[in-house]
This record gives structure tokens, C-alpha cells and sequence, in this order.
């Protein structure tokens, strides 16, 4: 009797919780087919239509937000294919050739994992303008390439130590070269680190604002995140409901490739975590 | 000098040992080859900037043209004790930790000890995870501005004696952030806190289910720390935001307002380079944060290092 | 290219010469507001500034590229992020006075572009000149984009009426004037919206120009001769904290645009407002709009004292490649027919700020917003002439204020210590 009290209790609670954590994102979601002085009127009722797609429809005139998703995905996939090209051959050196100076490079890399943005925002920024990049999405995937660069590489190389050297070995004696190794052997055997360090990666970028707002002043060259802050934020002074319903989009993408791919983000992310 | 003509002599170990040497210095010069792209890039677009950073937080510097102020920029910012100050944000971020550390792991702990649709539950509290800190961040201002959901909710169930202006007083504005932090953080520390009690044995989950204050003393005495790398693993993620990215959130919540008591050390960076246009303060006050999180994540290192296996 | 220009044309005639090729395409970093909350389905095709910039392109080849810039202080950050890398727009409106002169270093002079003809057809280049001295050409580091009025209380006729209240007699002074606002809460309806920045730069400034006598006491306080601590700021500083209960909850971090729509929404009774949101006013009110000056806060301060002018400018940056066609546009944007055009097309942003701009609106309410600002009663805005730090303090400490964490006396101690912190 008292065992069940208290699991009707524990679900009571825990699902005030759940109701807490979706919430906002129902408000968003009702808020955003509301008109600007029916928002005003009473912010909780519910729509008086809820097919009053007006917000969007002063959206897609105003912000093109496809542009916007599309600049993120650019930006974020070159990025990742960049860090990823440039982090695995160095970890596999650092993991299983023996070079001199191995100790050194290796607490360079680490040390360079505490490094903040900020500490190194003014100098990068004027680099990529010195060199003819200001406003371009070249210096975000450059600042995002050589951000993610160390943990990628601590990661990774984390990971190349235990693979044993037997398999490597084996390779080799086929006759393989390495090229041939990396992609026959360490590639495949590397994957899961790889997925590992793809999320942390792609959820740092996705997040990030100060780098697209430091280095992209225009909005033609915005990433989404970027264009929440900047022009969410002016309208967010304007227009509640306008708002609501540019948040929502921004938010659409994410919250539906979380739904789809949960397995795999939820496998990535814990492998950081527990072991 | 010897080496080859005892090669030449063609002694057998030697000749092995030579070739070894051959090997490993093409192995060198193979680790080289593949390791120097990404020194490249980490050289040019990290290790670079931190000297210049650091070089330029000596002088008053506009972008262009920078002149040798010594010591002024650091003096500055250690002037009257405000060095507290100027951090006060993170500090209150990071004593706001523990309270998130206990929200999820207790969350977590009976999730998996007493509901059998904990899935559906680990599912929900991720989801405003996914969600970017702008968007979290906005949705807060628009939630608690003055005429918005939240005053009018304590409106209508009769507590408007709370209803408050709440970007409008530094602890409140804090309160909202901090909630906003929270909202985020809860589906990340359940997951990973879930995944940490899977790989507990059962038995030990399950030996005791007991209630009340045995029920507490089980969490800090038999789980907690079984859950050893996986609590560090969190506790040292959330420091490090707290101490490096709290940018987005503010900048579009609060601003750093009101009267920018609620801003963190790295908007202040970007507000002294950017909207006062002072490179030179920027750069020192970015140097002080650089110290500070190189302590911290020196300390993540040692953590990780552990779960890396090294 | 700006000197193969000068040789067949001069500087001055940049835009009118019919030979003179202009570059492009340029930027535009402009706030023209363009949403419109009564009507979604407006695209900012529908708006003036952006027909006005296709009718320039069509006139002269040159493209414009249009971005929005922040509608407050951040406009100025973005601006000097850009610049500092080397870009940033070529031209963009932004606010004067002291704000603009803040990135003046990014800034390219505008006396050369303009001779004295094109000068006297506009008003308002003191807010422009470094030293607010219009007559020292080559102090000039922007153009004024019309003029915001004079910064008054605006209200729905028919709500006052229902209060009881008659606004064709007006108190004139804060006594009355709060036994007025009494009167309007008693009947139900909340009387005044009031925003983040009206709070300081209207509500506070206005009642600060008249006790200091206008421009010439502004300009004390912001180089320091004068200070704040001062018994009769004091009580100007009181009398706006002692307004707190007639507001709706919140004005410290109300966005003024959002402070608007609350009167527009019947939330309130009163608002404090100038040229920006006249046109909505009238036409969320079908007519019954209106307008009243605050009161007088002491009897020895100005009469009738009201704030506001030529709040906006027009830069061009150093870096731009395309100069000529800036400030070609900037002429454009400014001259008789387009500003017609903007008059016409009742668009929110400044009034018309042409010395010709007798017979340019119909609406009474306008015509006596532009008849109050030419008054000399009327003082240039305050926050466009203090320091930018000075300002930024000065927002920041009157959320404090009004929210009652400092003092009346500890607020203005706090400003005269930033304003003593500040180089000279």
C-alpha cells in the first residue's frame, strides 16, 4: 500500500517535470498561430484559430530561413568533414607510431582543449579578414574546424590506443600500405569514435553564437543560430507571436532529427560519459 | 659514426637493429607527415591567437595599431577587488551546479528503480537539450517579460503578489537564467546518468530497495559512488560552460542587463572589444579566462583520462 | 574612382551629374522598422524604404543591398565589429549625436559632399557635428534623417473621455498632471505604458532639459561642469520613481515598441512617443488619436520643455569602395519627391526633416508634433548629446531606479561618477 502511495507519488512528480521540460516548446508552438494583440490580451488562452498562419506567412517574406539552414548545413558539414580528415591521421600517429616529440604534441593538443573562444576570437577574426575571408562563411568553418580540432583528437586518439595492434599488425603483413590500413582497418574500427566526436562537434556549432555573430555581419551569409540571436532578438522586441514562430522553425530541424536518429545521438553521447 | 661499417660487415643483429632504426625513423617521418596538417591548423588558428591574445592584453590596442601599456589593462581589472565582480555571473552559474547535479541524479535514480516507461520520460527531459541556447534563451525572455505566460499564469491562479518584473532586478533576471541553464541541462544529466546506472550490476541496484532516509543514504553511500566517472564527466561539462559559454544565453535573455549585473565574463569581452572598440582590456580580461579554464579542464583532463584509459 | 569623379564633376555634384558613373552595388544597414503589427501579409517590398532604394537602382544602375540593423544601442556594435575588420556597410541610419560620433573614427567627413544649397534644404545638422557646431564643415560625420518630433504623451481620445478626462485642457503641471493620472486609474484602465528607453530618454530627460535650462545645461552635465547631484534633479528623479504606480508593471525591461503596442492593445491609457508611432496610433485609433506635452516638473524650469529632434543620421563608412554612390543615395533618399513619397506613405521612422516640409502631412497630429519640435522649448535629445558611456550608465542605473534597488540620490551619484571616470 504504502510502496504504491509512493510510486504514485514518484510518477506525479516526474511527469510534472516532463510537463515542465515540453511545456515552452507547446507554448512556442500555440504561440506562434496567435495574432500580436491576441498574444496581449491573454498570453496563456489558447488560439482563437489555430490556422492562422499569418506569423509564418510574415516570415518567409521577411528572413530566408531556408538560406539560413542551408548556410549551417554548408558550413557545419565542410567543418566536420574538415576536422574529421584532419584529426584522425594525427590521433592514429599519436596512438600507435612512435615519433619523437609525441609527448610533447599530445599535451599541446590537450592543453588546447581548455582554450576558450573568446581567447582567441580578436586575433582569428582579423586573420580571416587579413586574408581576405571577413563576412564569409570560409573564417565560422575555419574558427569551427580548429575548435573542435583538439577534442577530436584527444577522443579519437583515446579510442585508437585500445584497438589492439594485432589487427594493424595483420594488415601490414598483407601488404598493406597506409592508406590502405587507415581505410580497411582503423577506419572501420574507429566509427564509433567517430560518431562520438561528429555529435559533440555538430551540437557545439549548432549552438554557437558568438563566432557567427562576430565574424558574419551579413544576413545573407547567417547561420540559423546566428539568425535567431540577431534578427529573433529585434523582433522578440517587436512582435511575440512573430517571434514564437521563428523559433519554432529554428527549432523544427533539431527537435526532428533528434526524434529520428535518438538511438544513435543517445549511444554517441554516453560513450563520452561512462566507461 | 661505427654504425656502418659494422652494417657493411653484415652481422645479422646489427643488420636487424639497423633496419628497426631504418623503420622507425620512416615511421617517424610517416607520423610527421599525417600529424602536420592539423598542427598546422591548431598552430594558425589556436596556439597563434592565444600568444597574440596574451601579447596584446600588455597594450592598448584598436584592431590596427597596438602600444605597450605594461602592466594597465591587468591592473584595471584587478582595481578595487572588482575582479569578483567582473566574474560574478560564472560564480553564480557555478554555484548553481550542485542543484542541478542533485534535480538529475535523483531523477535519474528513481526513474530507473520504480517506472517501467523510464524511456518515454529519458525522451522528454532531453528534448529542450536539442534545442540551441538562442532559442532558449529568447523563449525565456518572452515567457517572463513583463506581460508574458509566467506573471500572467501566477495571475490567474491567485499568486500575483509574485508576479515581478523579472529582468527588471538582478536576482531575478539571475533566477530566470539559471532556469533556463537547468531546463537545458536535465535531459542531458538523465541520460547519461541512466546509461551510468545500466553498467551498475543489478544486484547492487536492486538489493536494496528501500524507502525514506535508507533510500538516501543508499544514493550517497552505494550508487554515487559507483557512478564515480560519469558524475565527474558531468560536473566538469557544466563548469566548463558555465565558465566559457554562457554568450548565447545571455546575449539574447537578459543582454546583460539589467544595469549589466547579469553579464558574463566572455559577453564582457566581446562588450569591451566590440562596443567600447578597447582590443587591449578585451584581451587581458580573455587571458584571466583563459587561466581559469585551463585550471578546470586541466582537472577534466585527469578525469577523462581515466574513462580515455590511458 | 572618387577622384576621376571629382575631375568631371566635383564632389558635390556626385549623383546629379548625369555623366558621372557610380559604383556598386552598396550596402545599406538601415532600422526602418518593416513589420506592421495591425497588417502581417505587408512583405518589406511594401515599404517605402525599399521601393525608394529599387527607384534609386532604376535611376542609377547602382544595386542596394538592405540589411536590418539592431533597433537599439547593439546597432552600434555591429557596426563597429564590421568596421573593425575592414567592412561593414557602406551607408546605414543610425542614431546621432554622440552615439554616431562614438565610431566617428570609422566615419567618412560628409562636409565635402554637401555645399551650402543642399545644407539649408535640410534641418537638424547639429546633431551631426562633432561639437554640435554645423557651421565647421568639416565636423560633419553624418547626414540628419528627418526629424523624430517632439516626444510627447499620446493616448486614445475615447479612453480618456470614459476617465473623465478632457484632453483639450491639459495640466501643466506634475500636480495636476498626477491628479489627472488618479483619475484615469480610478476609472479602471492603467495610465501610463512606459518603455525601457522612454523611461530614461524621454520621461526623465524631458523634466532634466527643463530644469537645466535646455541645451546649455545638458551640455554642462555631459562635460561635468554641472553635476547631477542637484537638489532640483533630485526632484526630477523623484517625481519619475513616484510615477512607478501608474504604469503598467515592468517598464524597465519593456522594449519601447512593446510598451506601444500595450497602449495600441487598450492596455493602458497613455504612452510616451514621437514621431515613430504617430501614423499607428491614428490608425489603430481611427482618428481619435492625441497628443499632449508633459508637464511642467518646477516652476522656474522651461515652459511647456519637450525633448527630441533630429534623433537619426545617415553615415557613410571610411571603408566603403563605393562612397559617391552613398552619399548619391543618402541625397536620394532625402530629396523632395522620395520624402513625399515616405510622407505619403505613412511608414514608421523620423517626419520628414526638409526645410520645405510645410505642406507634406495632412494629419493634424503630425503637423503639430513638427510645430512643437521647431519650438524652442524644445530640447535636442539629451542621450544624443551626453557621452555614449554616460548614456549607457544612465539606462542601466535607471532600471535600478525604478525598480527600486538605488535611490533617487544614490542613482544620480552614479552618474556623476561615471561621468567623472570619463577622459576628457
Amino acid at each position: 500500500m504504502g510502496q504504491r502511495l509512493v510510486r504514485v507519488v514518484v510518477v506525479g512528480l516526474l511527469s510534472l517535470l516532463a510537463l515542465l521540460a515540453v511545456y515552452p516548446i507547446l507554448f512556442m508552438a500555440i504561440g506562434s498561430v496567435k495574432g500580436t494583440f491576441e498574444f496581449f490580451d491573454s498570453p496563456l488562452a489558447l488560439p482563437r484559430n489555430w490556422f492562422n498562419f499569418e506569423n509564418y506567412r510574415a516570415l518567409a517574406s521577411r528572413f530566408d530561413l531556408i538560406r539560413l539552414l542551408g548556410n549551417t548545413g554548408v558550413y557545419a558539414g565542410v567543418a566536420l568533414a574538415l576536422s574529421l580528415l584532419l584529426a584522425l591521421p594525427i590521433s592514429y600517429a599519436l596512438a600507435k607510431l612512435s615519433f619523437p616529440g609525441r609527448r610533447i604534441l599530445f599535451g599541446l593538443v590537450v592543453g588546447s582543449m581548455g582554450i576558450p573562444t573568446i581567447a582567441i576570437l580578436i586575433p582569428d577574426y582579423l586573420f580571416f579578414v587579413g586574408a581576405g575571408f571577413g563576412g564569409t562563411g570560409v573564417s565560422v568553418i575555419g574558427v569551427w574546424t580548429a575548435r573542435s580540432l583538439p577534442g577530436t583528437i584527444f577522443l579519437l586518439t583515446a579510442l585508437l590506443r585500445a584497438l589492439p595492434s594485432e589487427l594493424i599488425e595483420a594488415a601490414k603483413l598483407d601488404g598493406a600500405g597506409y592508406l590502405k590500413t587507415m581505410t580497411s582497418v582503423v577506419v572501420p574500427l574507429s566509427v564509433p569514435g567517430l560518431v562520438t566526436a561528429s555529435i559533440f562537434s555538430l551540437t557545439a556549432w549548432w549552438n554557437d553564437v558568438l563566432i557567427p555573430v562576430v565574424f558574419l555581419q551579413e544576413g545573407s551569409a547567417q547561420t540559423i543560430t546566428g539568425g535567431v540571436a540577431t534578427l529573433g532578438q529585434r523582433l522578440a522586441t517587436q512582435d511575440f507571436p512573430l517571434t514564437m514562430a521563428g523559433l519554432l522553425v529554428a527549432a523544427a530541424a533539431p527537435i526532428l532529427l533528434y526524434l529520428l536518429l535518438q538511438g544513435y545521438i543517445r549511444r554517441g553521447l554516453v560513450m563520452g560519459a561512462v566507461k | 659514426m661505427t654504425t656502418p661499417l659494422l652494417s657493411r660487415s653484415g652481422a645479422p643483429a646489427v643488420k636487424s637493429g639497423s633496419r628497426r632504426r631504418r623503420l622507425s625513423r620512416r615511421e617517424a617521418v610517416l607520423a610527421y607527415a599525417t600529424a602536420v596538417p592539423a598542427v598546422v591548423v591548431m598552430a594558425v588558428l589556436l596556439w597563434v591567437p592565444v600568444v597574440s591574445t596574451v601579447a596584446h592584453s600588455f597594450t592598448k590596442w584598436d584592431g590596427i595599431t597596438s602600444t605597450w601599456t605594461g602592466l594597465g589593462n591587468y591592473a584595471s581589472a584587478f582595481a578595487g577587488g572588482q575582479l569578483l565582480q567582473l566574474f560574478q555571473t560564472n560564480l553564480v552559474f557555478l554555484a548553481s551546479i550542485p542543484g542541478i547535479f542533485l534535480i538529475c541524479i535523483i531523477t535519474s535514480v528513481v526513474l530507473w528503480e520504480r517506472v517501467p516507461g523510464w524511456r518515454f520520460f529519458r525522451s522528454v527531459y532531453y528534448l529542450p537539450t536539442v534545442l540551441s541556447s538562442a532559442v532558449v534563451g529568447i523563449l525565456a525572455k518572452v515567457l517572463f517579460s513583463p506581460q508574458g505566460a509566467v506573471n500572467a499564469l501566477l495571475g490567474q491562479v491567485g499568486l500575483s503578489g509574485l508576479e515581478t518584473d523579472w529582468f527588471g532586478h538582478t536576482g531575478t533576471a539571475w533566477a530566470v537564467l539559471v532556469g533556463a541553464f537547468y531546463w537545458q541541462t536535465l535531459g542531458q544529466g538523465v541520460l547519461i546518468f541512466l546509461a551510468g546506472l545500466s553498467a551498475i550490476p543489478s544486484e547492487v541496484v536492486e538489493a536494496s530497495q528501500i524507502d525514506g532516509a535508507g533510500w538516501w543514504r543508499r544514493l550517497f553511500q552505494v550508487i554515487l559512488p559507483l557512478l564515480t566517472p560519469t558524475v565527474g564527466y558531468f560536473l566538469l561539462t557544466n563548469v566548463i560552460f558555465v565558465l566559457v559559454d554562457l554568450f548565447a544565453l545571455v546575449y539574447v535573455t537578459t543582454g546583460g542587463g539589467p544595469g549589466g549585473s547579469t553579464t558574463p565574463i566572455d559577453f564582457l569581452v566581446y562588450q569591451k572589444a566590440f562596443q567600447d572598440g578597447d582590443l587591449g582590456s578585451a584581451s587581458a580580461l580573455a587571458v584571466l579566462l583563459l587561466v581559469i579554464t585551463l585550471v578546470f579542464s586541466s582537472l577534466q583532463i585527469l578525469i577523462l583520462r581515466r574513462v580515455g584509459g590511458d | 574612382m572618387g577622384i576621376a569623379l571629382s575631375a568631371c564633376s566635383g564632389p558635390q555634384g556626385a549623383g546629379s551629374a548625369g555623366g558621372g558613373k557610380l559604383t556598386g552595388p552598396i550596402t545599406f544597414w538601415t532600422g526602418y522598422p518593416t513589420t506592421d503589427s495591425n497588417d502581417k501579409s505587408k512583405t518589406p517590398q511594401q515599404f517605402w524604404i525599399y521601393q525608394a532604394a529599387q527607384r534609386f537602382t532604376k535611376k542609377t544602375g547602382v544595386q542596394v543591398k538592405i540589411e536590418q540593423l539592431p533597433g537599439d544601442a547593439t546597432m552600434f556594435t555591429k557596426i563597429r565589429t564590421a568596421a573593425i575588420g575592414g567592412g561593414g556597410p557602406d551607408v546605414a541610419n543610425v542614431w546621432s549625436g554622440s552615439y554616431a560620433l562614438g565610431i566617428k573614427s570609422f566615419l567618412e567627413p560628409m562636409g565635402q559632399y554637401f555645399n551650402s544649397n543642399d545644407m539649408s534644404q535640410l534641418s537638424g545638422w547639429a546633431a551631426v557635428s562633432d561639437g554640435f557646431d554645423p557651421r565647421k564643415k568639416d565636423t560633419l560625420f553624418g547626414v540628419p534623417d528627418g526629424t523624430d518630433g517632439a516626444q510627447v504623451l499620446m493616448f486614445d481620445k475615447r479612453v480618456l473621455a470614459k476617465a473623465g478626462v478632457d484632453p483639450s485642457t491639459w495640466p501643466t503641471t506634475y500636480d495636476a498632471w498626477v491628479a489627472q493620472l488618479d483619475k484615469i486609474k480610478a476609472s479602471g484602465i492603467t495610465p501610463l505604458s512606459l518603455g525601457q528607453n522612454a523611461l530614461p530618454f524621454i520621461l526623465f530627460d524631458t523634466w532634466l532639459a527643463q530644469v537645466v535650462g535646455g541645451s546649455a545645461g545638458i551640455f554642462a552635465l555631459s562635460t561635468g561642469k554641472r553635476k547631477f547631484s542637484d537638489p532640483a534633479i533630485l526632484d526630477v528623479a523623484k517625481k519619475v520613481v513616484a510615477l512607478r504606480p501608474y504604469a503598467l508593471p515592468g517598464a524597465a525591461s519593456t522594449t519601447d515598441d512593446q510598451a506601444f503596442q500595450q497602449l495600441l492593445a487598450g492596455k493602458a491609457a497613455m504612452a510616451l512617443g514621437g514621431a515613430g508611432g504617430t501614423f499607428e496610433l491614428q490608425q489603430r485609433f481611427k482618428g481619435n488619436g492625441g497628443l499632449a506635452k508633459l508637464p511642467n516638473v518646477a516652476a522656474n524650469g522651461i515652459q511647456g520643455g519637450t525633448v527630441g529632434g533630429a534623433g537619426v543620421a545617415f553615415i557613410v563608412l571610411k571603408n566603403s569602395k563605393h562612397k559617391e554612390s552613398a552619399v548619391a543615395f543618402i541625397k536620394h533618399l532625402l530629396s523632395a519627391s522620395e520624402q513625399r513619397r515616405f510622407a505619403a506613405s505613412k511608414d514608421p521612422g523620423p517626419l520628414v526633416g526638409r526645410t520645405d516640409a510645410k505642406d507634406y502631412y495632412t494629419d493634424p497630429l503630425i503637423n503639430q508634433l513638427q510645430q512643437w519640435s521647431t519650438d524652442a522649448a524644445n530640447t535636442f535629445w539629451p542621450d544624443n548629446t551626453f557621452p555614449a558611456d554616460l548614456v549607457n550608465e544612465l539606462g542601466a542605473q535607471m532600471q535600478l531606479l525604478w525598480n527600486g534597488s538605488i535611490s533617487p540620490s544614490q542613482f544620480l551619484a552614479r552618474l556623476d561618477a561615471k561621468r567623472d571616470s570619463l577622459k576628457p
